[in-house]
């Protein structure tokens, strides 16, 4: 983190932001990483699959 | 249920977890981000049955080793983006096969000439150290190690260009990375234009 540099496998760092609950270092860390192209394309695609998933799940509610 | 107690079941081998988990809760998110990375090459259920292999690996390491800083959404996110993007790179990019990048494309154009005419403008966009880099490497199919003198030369004469490398394993190393990413993106635009799908 000192020279801000995140790997992609750094997953639950990278879940934070995606989250917003990340600190401001660690989100200037991830916009400094963009610049990597690699990283970018990869933390840009979770970003927008964040939004996709099925939370109405009744089976959670109802198994047991 | 809590992220926990999901975790839980899933790592107990809970059938009835597993099939919500995988193919109902997380599956819009592992198509998008499966066919976004591997387009057209899998159905659904082999995008999901395979990241479910995947992240079950190990006796659910991945899981294990959650200490539940973030959502278990954006952390089975990440992972899947990382898997399916490892995934894209590895089947399009077949490391030292220096030449594989150009037959590969080539093999699924339409037409050589169209494809070298499309490789060349792309390639003239490049800078000039990186074009050397492709022109030797990529399409001589020279030895990285091979072309470091010239390499050096050409670096004297560019001043945007700097490197900390003092031995020549150094700089043979900062070549060979260089190279690596120059090649990728190549690829990149190759791909976004219509070859190697």
């Amino acid at each position: 983190m000192e020279n801000n540099t995140i790997q992609i496998s750094n997953f639950e760092l990278l879940g934070r932001v995606l989250d917003g609950k990340a600190n401001l270092k660690e989100r200037k860390a991830v916009l400094f990483n963009m610049s990597d192209a690699v990283f970018e394309e990869c933390f840009m695609v979770a970003l927008r699959a964040t939004t996709l998933f099925n939370e109405k799940v009744e089976a959670y509610e109802t198994v047991q | 249920m809590t992220d926990q107690q999901i975790v839980s079941n899933l790592i107990i081998g809970d059938h009835r977890t597993i099939k919500d988990f995988f193919f109902v809760r997380c599956k819009p998110m592992l198509i998008y981000i499966g066919q976004y990375f591997c387009q057209q090459k899998h159905t659904p259920e082999e995008l999901i049955g395979e990241f479910y292999e995947f992240l079950s690996d190990d006796n659910w390491h991945k899981l294990r080793i959650f200490k539940y800083t973030c959502s278990l959404n954006s952390y089975v996110t990440i992972i899947a983006s990382r898997y399916f993007l490892h995934k894209r790179d590895k089947e399009l990019l077949p490391l030292d096969e220096n030449i594989a990048l150009v037959k590969n494309l080539q093999n699924d154009s339409n037409g050589e000439a169209f494809f070298m005419e499309d490789l060349n403008k792309i390639i003239r966009r490049l800078q000039p150290f990186d074009r050397f880099l492709v022109q030797r490497i990529l399409i001589d199919g020279e030895k990285p190690g091979d072309i470091l003198d010239e390499a050096k030369v050409l670096m004297a004469k560019d001043e945007n260009l700097s490197t900390d490398a003092k031995t020549d394993t150094q700089f043979a190393g900062y070549v060979y990375t260089r190279y690596n990413r120059v090649r990728k993106g190549l690829q990149k635009q190759m791909v976004a234009i219509g070859y190697g799908k």
